[in-house]
């Protein structure tokens, strides 16, 4: 069984270590849907960080359905995502690989992606939740 | 010595005093004993033997530590559940059958709670730790059935179920009235959800590992700690039941009674248990989960 790893002295948050490294366990296989993951205060012991930063990881997985929290019961490996998300998984997937070759960092990835979501936001939205 | 001290008809007062003496005797030679570093690394080398994962030289001192805590921790609960059963089954000795038949269902009620905290707090030590950068974690849960193969299974709800069976024997035998009943039984099966919480307590402890070989080390001690949860708590209340109602009854009988080779039962019951638990001792590798 792989281990999950983060150090402390990398440039990489670690709410980024752990997000990535789960990635690439479910890829790879090591983790396969209906697993069940450790919770976000146990993991969080276990790795000597706040619980903020592994729920923060688990939050941006869970965004992008790659693992599900069913209440109390826990947090587990989402099964195969539906058409529709995952599609939009596979677009997101080749615009950030679009943006490493074209330079451009992460933090500005998400700017850009941030800006775009607010500049087609319907007049409705706007009004509900102003920009900042 | 307890035989000639019920012959006697020692004061409880002396008695208490005798048998701390004793203890503290005991627990000197024992503290001295468990001093000894090399004997606890060689009880580490032959933990890793048996488990079958490697032991670094730097590890060495830190899982020998943990060791003979685990055993001092053991030796500081020890008294304070043993005291009692001796002075209560002396006690039971001295004064006849009357007093055994009128304690057993108070005895019923509380042992499986008392001896599943007794088991809980002798592995209770400290936890592992580590000094290094970089932190190491499991990618998934483990849960508590990964600790046991399918006839250790079996074997706990035996222990459970030999429990229940002496329990209800007992009731029979003192002519119990309802209310005992139900809150004997009660009383096991609130001891047996008290095992669950404080498995999943000890399962969910943190780990502490700065690299792979020190969370193998983990896992190997936290899975030997539920297991040997897992089998005190399951086997110890009908042991410590047989062995009070077969003290009793040849003490009664001034140990003249030909029913002496019925101790052979629960020696093999242990025995059994043992060998079986000798299986999973390498369940902590998750291989092929």
């Amino acid at each position: 069984m792989t281990i999950l790893r983060i150090d402390a002295e990398s440039t990489v948050p670690p709410f980024e270590q752990i997000r990535s490294q789960l990635v690439a366990a479910i890829k790879s296989g090591q983790l396969e849907p209906e697993d069940q993951l450790p919770t976000v205060r146990k993991l969080a012991a276990d790795l000597g960080l706040a619980a903020n930063t592994v729920a923060r990881a688990y939050r941006e997985l869970e965004l992008a359905g790659i693992i599900v929290t069913r209440g109390r019961h826990g947090t587990f490996v989402a099964g195969s995502l539906p058409a529709k998300k995952e599609a939009g998984v596979r677009s997101a997937a080749a615009f950030v690989q679009r943006m490493r070759e074209l330079g451009i960092g992460d933090a500005e990835t998400l700017a850009i992606i941030r800006n775009e979501i607010d500049r087609h936001r319907s007049p409705s939205q706007s009004k509900l939740r102003p920009t900042s | 010595m307890t035989g000639s001290l019920v012959v006697s008809h020692v004061s409880t007062w002396s008695l208490i005093v005798e048998l701390f003496s004793i203890f503290v005797v005991e627990g000197a030679i024992i503290l001295a004993v468990a001093n000894r570093k090399s004997r606890w690394i060689k009880r580490a080398h032959r933990l890793a033997r048996e488990s079958g994962i490697e032991l670094p030289s730097r590890l060495e001192d830190r899982v020998a530590r943990r060791l003979r805590n685990e055993y001092l921790a053991f030796l500081a609960v020890y008294p304070f559940f043993l005291l009692p059963m001796l002075l209560f089954s002396i006690r039971t000795a001295n004064q006849g059958a009357t007093h055994w038949t009128t304690w057993f269902p108070w005895l019923a009620l509380l042992l499986p709670v008392l001896l599943v905290c007794y088991s809980f707090a002798t592995v209770l030590v400290a936890r592992w730790n580590s000094p290094g950068s970089t932190r190491v974690s499991h990618f998934r849960q483990i849960s508590i059935r990964e600790a046991f193969t399918p006839s250790e299974n079996l074997t706990l709800a035996a222990g459970v179920g030999a429990t229940v069976a002496l329990i209800m024997w007992g009731l029979v035998q003192v002519h119990a009235g309802t209310r005992w009943w139900i809150c004997d039984l009660v009383a096991v099966a609130v001891a047996t959800m008290l095992w669950w919480r404080m498995e999943v307590a000890v399962m969910r402890l943190p780990s502490m590992a700065s690299d792979a070989t020190e969370l193998d080390w983990d896992d190997v001690l936290r899975f030997r700690r539920v297991r040997s949860l897992a089998v005190s708590a399951a086997w110890l209340p009908p042991f410590v039941i047989f062995l009070l109602d077969f003290y009793v009854d040849l003490s009664l009988t001034h140990f003249q009674h030909v029913g002496v080779l019925l101790i052979y039962i629960p020696v093999a019951a242990m025995v059994g248990v043992y060998l079986i638990f000798r299986q999973g001792r390498q369940l902590w590798r998750l291989e092929g989960r």
